[in-house]
């Protein structure tokens, strides 16, 4: 006997068909009877152990059997179906508060997952997801229906490559048989076809996309932000101002500058305060009789930082000194 | 000749039984699965694609900085984004670029915490633009603009990490944009914040696109 290159290759190609006949039967009833998932990773936090483009298959668990550790997949407040790694999780009666971080994200997810159950991991295979993906979309669907009728070409027509209707005389095949397999061929295809395209549809409904996202926290720290310290002016006295004349002066304090200052006043006659700016350290209030008719001034200088505030101590005693009797008065 | 028609015709029969197994099997699905009545397939096909699988690498770079998965969760600081001996109403910007510097897009919120017993005094503002700074220390009225609108205003932070920018900003592959911070003592902080010190730390969580 003799084994031409077309025959092998069409022995393989029904053997390729038979066995992927066969585990898409286990697959299913995997899916339907045993609550098992096929998991298509969209993204590829969970890596490297599991790349984007892998195909997992998972198996519904109660929440309460989950561990840390375990690829978990649940679906987030906004629908998207997460597969991520269990950090650990908090089980209350029949639900659980779920914590998962990608493999490869330095941080948990910001959302903590409210399941009764979820969706673990089993086995990831790397790449077949893509494959999977491909199949199901329409042209693949089209695709995988049109091998399945050839497939039953292949297997129901004849291996006889030279024989045909137009050639009784084929030494090898049953003319008769063989005539009547091409005339059944064209509804078979088509029973085929139809077939597997809506057996692949409904395997479909097993498989469930899923993302592992990534997350990238990123910190940006200050440097130190220091409070300035409020602290009183010094050595309220009275004298000469920076450009002549008398006034209550007085030293700026040590420490942070301070936006204004206010200077309280009481004398014989009367009392009251003076807001001044930044940067002032002579006031005159009463201006212009200021010192005159013997007044007796008992001053106290704040320094205004804002809302804060320090007070000069004590009360400064400043008395003008009678130079021309009853007119000029000076420090 | 009569051994070859032999071989033949069980491969044949084989062939046969082969094709009906990877007709029959897809066949027993379509009709054990239809069963369930699903339609998550359908809903889903409109969304996804091959073109919706998502390789690649998620990185937000701050200042320059934090490039690379070694750095997913890092830290940079800005020392210059310091104040000494401020006084109520004292404020500093700083304006530094926000990167995507991966391969995904990418959306981030910004959490901000702080340390130090001035935290309860220091107000920050997050906007866009540039940072512009004016006054002097002499005369206690240091004061930082940003340029653009306000993202958080006068937000102040303390040790347990809260919401700064909540409305998720997003950034496309490759692209960058300026972010300006203002740090303001609190115009009527209270006398006995005076003296002290506080650093403020601004989290920027960055998620791929679609992230719940």
């Amino acid at each position: 006997m003799t084994e031409t290159p077309a025959s092998r290759l069409r022995e393989a190609t029904l053997w390729a068909g038979a066995v992927l006949g066969l585990l898409s039967l286990v697959a299913g009833v995997a899916v339907m009877f045993f609550g098992f998932t096929f998991l298509i990773f969209r993204s590829g936090s969970m890596g490297p152990d599991i790349p984007t483009g892998s195909l997992a298959l998972a198996r519904t668990t109660p929440s309460a059997e989950l561990e840390p550790g375990d690829v978990v997949s649940v679906l987030a407040s906004n629908g998207a179906r997460i597969t991520h790694r269990l950090v650990s999780s908090t089980v209350r009666g029949e639900e659980a508060s779920l914590i998962l971080q990608g493999d490869a994200n330095g941080t948990p997810d910001a959302e903590i997952y409210q399941v009764t159950e979820a969706e673990r991991a089993i086995v990831s295979v790397p790449y077949a997801g893509y494959a999977v993906t491909v199949l199901l979309s329409p042209a693949g669907l089209v695709a995988a229906g049109c091998l399945s009728g050839m497939l039953l070409l292949l297997g129901f027509g004849s291996s006889d490559r030279t024989g045909g209707p137009s050639r009784p005389s084929s030494p090898t095949g049953g003319a008769g048989r063989h005539r009547g397999e091409r005339q059944r061929t064209p509804r078979r295809t088509l029973v085929g076809a139809a077939a597997s395209t809506a057996a692949l549809v409904v395997v479909a409904t097993g498989v469930a996309r899923t993302s592992a996202f990534f997350t990238d926290p990123a910190t940006v720290t200050t440097g130190s932000f220091t409070a300035g310290a409020a602290t009183p002016p010094t050595n309220v006295r009275c004298g000469t101002g920076a450009n002549g004349g008398d006034f209550i002066l007085w030293n700026p304090p040590s420490g942070a500058t301070p936006t204004g200052y206010v200077l309280s006043y009481t004398h014989n006659q009367g009392s009251g305060t003076v807001a001044y700016g930044a940067g002032v350290t002579q006031g005159r209030p009463d201006s212009p009789s200021f010192l005159s008719g013997n007044r007796e001034f008992a001053v106290t200088i704040t320094a205004v930082y804002g809302s804060w505030s320090a007070e000069s101590t004590g009360a400064a005693s400043i008395r003008g000194r009678n130079i021309v009797v009853g007119t000029i008065w000076s420090c | 000749m009569s051994s070859h028609r032999q071989t033949r015709s069980r491969r044949t029969r084989s062939g046969r039984l082969r094709a009906v197994m990877s007709l029959g099997a897809v066949g027993f699905l379509a009709l054990g699965l239809g069963a369930q009545g699903t339609f998550a397939f359908w809903t889903d096909q409109a969304t996804v694609t091959t073109g919706s699988f998502s390789s690649g690498t998620l990185d937000i770079t701050l200042n320059g900085a934090l490039a690379g998965a070694a750095n997913n969760g890092g830290t940079t600081t800005l020392p210059s984004f310091s104040l000494a001996n401020m006084v109520p109403g004292e404020s500093q910007a700083i304006a530094f670029p926000v990167a995507n510097n991966g391969t995904v897009g990418l959306t981030y919120t910004v959490n901000g915490s702080a340390t130090g017993p001035l935290a309860p005094g220091m107000q920050f503002t997050v906007a866009g633009g540039n940072a512009g700074n004016t006054g002097t220390a002499a005369n206690g009225n240091r004061t930082g603009t940003c340029s653009g609108g306000n993202l958080a205003t006068n937000q102040i932070l303390n040790g347990t990490p809260s919401t700064v920018v909540g409305t998720a900003r997003s950034l496309a592959v490759g692209a960058q944009e300026s972010i300006c911070v203002i740090a303001r003592l609190d115009p009527q902080a209270a006398n006995d914040l005076q003296g002290k010190t506080m650093t403020a730390s601004l989290i920027f969580n960055a998620k791929q696109v679609g992230a719940p």
